[in-house]
């Protein structure tokens, strides 16, 4: 399902003393089964745009066009945003802190639940969720209880949680942020699955673009509630200034590119990956000695 | 800071510590966290404990001040058995901690208020706790947001705030536990730079617990753990020379260091520990010129 942010502005308390910006003016578009990453620091505004994708939050000024509906719109009824709520899931920050269930299994089923759905309808979700996941469903795990598992391995039933209700957007706030580098493949693996497999679209929000470029095909920085950037990874990488202007760190084969650029040697922009960046240093080392010859 | 104590007394010693958590619900005896590991931390000394999640190293942090006592074997701040009870609040004071979530440790709603607890706990005079905040907030530049609420601070400053409130308490050692893991980029950078700061300028010692390859660099000497017994250790350059061997202990290499590794292939001098774009571009300006 597509989303489209027309001129988006979005003030907290607005018409109050403690009135603040959070978005200005945003505009962008993420495409059916798209993979979007967005991108900035804390306070940036990422949280507070993608909150207006499920209409958790309606826009000050702008639209929010949601698989159609106009999520800001007078018109828009609540029954129209409470099923877009089951359409777009929202995975927070460190959503294993909000499980609290006895079992794997209740906690996973309590969404279906409130859908009144049969309990073998109920099951059916519970299990596809948890084999997505990649943590099985036999008795075992569905009798577990959450809280003695890995961080990993909650984080993971908490994300199970969200896909129960078969979402077809999925919005995941910084979904690798405190696990090993093992437990974040993983985690990629299985959401790259999703989206090839189910055609679930993507939203990811980040403060790290090197780490979400493994995944996203479309970028979108933020910095003080503005959209800074906007592109395909590899054409966002190669400007590091603007990067590091919007207080983010560029990957960092990028800035061992622009550092050296910074230092007189002829490395091409474009040069982020491991063999360009190789060739491209020696290439610009090489000229160098040709030169002082 | 305790100048009297002899500076040839290791600050933490860790001699053949093993510790295993206690089993859930009666069944079998969990293997070890911790097996057989011997080490010492120097006053001033940097150190990093590298390891994959769940390899050990957090415990490892909780055992260096008395957090987690020993199943076998023992730790010695200063001296002192951290199993002794009558010098645990000498053991904590010498060896603070931080974690990832400075959460955990803020407990005050004035910035200054949460420097002064530890201390006010203590039964300390009013000056002297007036005068030890105002240092510890100078130390972590947070002097300017003393009379501010900790939630209106961003995440790198609350996590500067749980630094001053351990600094308060004049340690001579702060185990700081995945400290940035929860902080972004700029945070992050900031927090390391304190760490080394206050290690450089004040003799501070820090342990820094962290899968990180590019923050382990940052230390004196590096301690690489699996399965609770440590697989190596060393200076940075030499840890970080074998490649092959950082990637079977399940650590990521950063493609900085793929890069560095390649440039030495072709006879470039770069050193292994030069993890940081800023530390490779360097060491390749410097190579200029040189004969390969």
């Amino acid at each position: 399902m597509s989303i489209h942010v027309e001129r988006l502005t979005h003030i907290y308390h607005p018409n109050t003393p403690r009135a603040r910006t959070a978005l200005r003016d945003v505009s962008l578009s993420i495409e059916d089964g798209a993979c979007a990453a967005i991108i900035g620091v804390t306070g940036s505004g990422k949280s507070t745009l993608v909150q207006h994708f499920n209409g958790l939050l309606r826009p000050t000024g702008g639209r929010v066009v949601v698989d159609g509906l106009d999520v800001g719109a007078r018109e828009t009824r609540g029954a129209d945003l409470q099923a877009l709520r089951q359409r777009v899931g929202l995975l927070f920050q460190f959503p294993e802190a909000q499980l609290f269930a006895a079992t794997v299994y209740d906690d996973v089923a309590f969404g279906p639940r409130q859908l009144g759905l049969s309990p073998s309808a109920v099951r059916a979700r519970v299990a596809w969720a948890l084999d997505a996941v990649a943590l099985g469903h036999d008795d075992a795990v569905l009798a577990r209880s959450p809280f003695a598992l890995s961080g990993g391995q909650r984080r993971r039933v908490a994300l199970a949680g969200v896909l129960a209700m078969r979402p077809r957007t999925l919005v995941l706030d910084e979904p690798s942020a405190g696990l090993d580098a093992e437990a974040r493949a993983e985690l990629y693996a299985q959401l790259r699955t999703l989206r090839r497999e189910h055609g679930l679209t993507l939203v990811l929000v980040s403060h790290d673009m090197s780490e979400v470029a493994e995944l996203a095909d479309q970028l979108f920085v933020l910095a003080d509630g503005e959209l800074r950037l906007a592109g395909a990874p590899h054409q966002i990488f190669g400007d590091t200034e603007a990067i590091i202007a919007a207080g983010l760190l560029p990957p960092p084969l990028a800035l061992v590119g622009a550092l050296a650029r910074a230092r007189g040697l002829a490395v091409a922009p474009d040069a982020t990956t491991l063999d360009a960046t190789t060739n491209a240093l020696l290439a610009a080392l090489e000229g160098r000695g040709d030169d002082a010859r | 800071m305790n100048q009297h104590i002899s500076s040839s007394l290791p600050l933490i010693d860790v001699d053949r510590v093993t510790y295993r958590y206690p089993a859930r619900g009666g069944t079998t005896p969990a293997s070890p966290a911790i097996e057989a590991v011997s080490l010492r931390v120097a006053p001033g000394e940097y150190v990093a404990l590298l390891g994959h999640n769940g390899s050990g190293k957090s415990t490892l942090a909780r055992l260096l001040n008395g957090l987690l006592a020993p199943e076998a074997g023992h730790v010695r701040v200063l001296g002192h058995d951290t199993r002794e009870r009558a010098r645990r609040r000498f053991v904590r004071e010498r060896v603070g901690m931080i974690f990832s979530d400075p959460d955990s440790q803020i407990i005050a709603t004035v910035v200054a208020d949460d420097v002064a607890w530890g201390l006010a706990a203590r039964g300390l005079p009013r000056e002297v706790i007036a005068s030890r905040v105002d240092a510890a907030l100078a130390a972590v530049g947070l002097t300017d947001a003393r009379g501010r609420a900790p939630y209106e601070l961003s995440g790198g400053q609350r996590q500067r705030l749980a630094i001053a409130g351990v600094l308060a308490l004049e340690p001579a050692c702060i185990v700081a536990d995945e400290v940035t893991s929860q902080l972004d980029p700029q945070a992050r950078g900031e927090i390391l730079a304190l760490l080394r700061h206050l290690n450089r300028t004040r003799g501070l010692g820090v342990v820094a617990v962290t899968h990180l390859l590019e923050e382990a660099a940052l230390a004196d000497r590096v301690i690489v753990l699996e399965q609770g017994r440590i697989a190596l250790e060393g200076a940075p350059a030499a840890v970080f020379a074998d490649l092959d061997r950082l990637r079977a202990l399940r650590l990521v290499v950063p493609e900085v260091a793929l890069l560095g590794e390649r440039l030495r292939r072709v006879g470039l001098a770069i050193p292994p520990d030069a993890l940081s774009p800023e530390a490779l571009v360097a060491a390749l300006i410097e190579t200029e010129g040189r004969p390969a």
